[in-house]
């Protein structure tokens, strides 16, 4: 199935990020907030990163105006009933999660695809919430949406070859660079990334290294784009902090724990970026 | 206030029920982005409660994260006015037990509480009812028995937002410094209270008096 109409659930980060992308793509989409003035919000977040490409030059001023066009707002989830796939981006928590999809299922056509954008959750205990798991797919993006191209495509034991064919080929069509993956706890990206970062954390007070000289070692000894403690602020220390207990619940590996640091940081209020202050200040 | 005026003045009961019931999905992923100091509130009530006390919750809503949290160790009985609430709460939280009540009209025998939790229930409880209620829980609590409720922190009246999340909600508060001296009339002395701003995304800074009282 060609997938046209597109719908997000919530339009918070990732969901405006999620919404950017789809009226980027040339699918129109319906962007759902639980009130007027957070549909509001979350379109002017989408209007800030359309102009901003517009300044820079990504974009034209045309392109601009007829990507955020394409966005609809709506508090309604029945507003979804003619799209062809609906993403959904509320939190991460999986009771709620499971009441969206219920409705969803109820509202949307049977053939549409319902993917969610959950991180750490079991896409699979997600689906069975509705009467059509075949249909239900993850679409994990990396923050920010607009900007990062990975899309971890979420195939439970469930999900249908057709459902995930639309979700990577709709993926793809936005300008992303989709893989294929299970339903497994972190899927690819977390599963490797959380624990990594934890045990460069750990490391900063095992071998008593200044935050500065970690993300020196290891963006020139080992390649990486960024150093992990600015990855961490850039992440937020909080967020990462909720998924590692999330993988470390699932998988019990104490490598998947939050280091006591973090912890720390995170009571303390530093969360990096976003709180003005992390490993670094801001 | 025209209409809406006389529709509270009528039943701010069925507005609040059939508020919740209306916007339930609404309010559950609205609330959930609110930064709210209640997990930290109900963990400091939790520490001070013995296995297996017997808890009352008024208002529990939909069960998650408050009655599930307290549900671990107690015997919970979750009150709510929505029978939407209700229903959610008695499919995520299967071990707690709930009622679909108005508190107003519970029986309670005297003294058969270990605690009772009212977090963001008394602002949709009408004025006039307000400090009976007050008096009604210092009863059903046993001696020691703690309560940890949520009470308005600013100017006392009623009010109905004709769109709360895309459905009327009726909301009241007597004068928010009168809830300390009505608490210890009550004989609820207070053991913690605090007045903590929380930042509700779409409606900007509200103010709610935190207390945890014992009886």
């Amino acid at each position: 199935m060609e997938i046209r109409k597109v719908g997000v659930v919530g339009l918070g980060t990732m969901g405006a990020g999620i919404a950017q992308v789809s009226v980027q793509s040339g699918s129109e989409t319906v962007g759902r907030e639980v009130s007027a003035e957070l549909g509001e919000r979350g379109r002017a977040t989408v209007d800030r990163y359309l102009t901003r490409g517009v300044e820079k030059g990504r974009l034209s001023q045309g392109e601009r105006d007829a990507a955020l066009a394409r966005l609809t707002l709506t508090r309604e989830l029945s507003d979804f009933a003619d799209c062809d796939l609906v993403i959904e981006a509320a939190l991460e928590e999986l009771e709620l999660k499971r009441e969206i999809f219920a409705e969803l299922d109820r509202v949307t056509r049977p053939d549409a695809v319902l993917a969610t954008n959950t991180s750490a959750l079991s896409v699979s205990e997600i689906a069975q919430a509705t009467k059509r798991p075949e249909r239900v797919v993850g679409m994990h993006f990396f923050n920010p949406a607009p900007v990062l191209p990975l899309v971890e495509i979420v195939r439970t034991s469930e999900s249908s070859d057709e459902a995930v064919d639309a979700a990577y080929a709709w993926a793809e069509r936005a300008g992303k660079q989709p893989v294929r993956c299970n339903d497994t706890p972190g899927f690819i990206v977390n599963r490797i990334l959380i624990p990594l970062l934890n045990d460069c954390v750990r490391v900063l007070d095992e071998a008593h290294v200044q935050p500065e000289d970690m993300d020196k070692a290891m963006t020139n000894g080992a390649g990486w784009p960024m150093g992990p403690c600015a990855l961490i602020d850039l992440i937020g220390v909080d967020v990462h902090v909720h998924a590692s207990c999330a993988l470390h619940d699932k998988l019990g590996e104490a490598r998947m724990a939050p280091p006591e640091r973090l912890v720390q940081m995170q009571q303390a209020g530093k969360l990096g970026r976003k709180s003005g202050e992390g490993f670094y200040k801001y | 206030m025209g209409d809406t005026g006389r529709a509270v003045a009528r039943n701010p009961k069925e507005i609040v029920a059939r508020g919740y019931d209306a916007i339930a999905l609404r309010y559950a992923e609205w609330a959930g982005q609110v930064k709210s100091p209640a997990l930290e509130w109900l963990r400091d009530l939790d520490a001070r409660l013995s296995d297996g006390s017997d808890v009352l919750e008024l208002g529990c809503g939909r069960g998650v994260p408050g009655t599930r949290e307290l549900a671990r160790r107690h015997r919970v009985t979750g009150v709510d006015i929505s029978a939407v609430q209700i229903e959610l709460a008695r499919h995520h939280v299967p071990e707690a037990s709930f009622v679909h009540a108005d508190a107003a009209e519970l029986d309670v025998a005297a003294g058969s509480l270990d605690a009772v939790v009212a977090l963001y229930f008394f602002g949709h409880v009408p004025v006039d009812e307000q400090r009976d209620l007050i008096g009604r829980i210092a009863v059903w609590l046993d001696d020691g028995g703690l309560l940890l409720a949520t009470f308005g922190a600013g100017a006392a009246g009623e009010d109905v937002d004709p769109d709360w999340l895309g459905a009327p909600m009726f909301f009241a508060s007597l004068e928010g410094s009168s809830y300390i001296p009505l608490l210890r009339d009550s004989g609820l002395e207070p053991l913690r209270d605090e007045v903590l701003v929380q930042h509700e995304p779409g409606h900007g800074d509200v103010a709610f008096n935190w207390v945890l009282a014992r009886a």
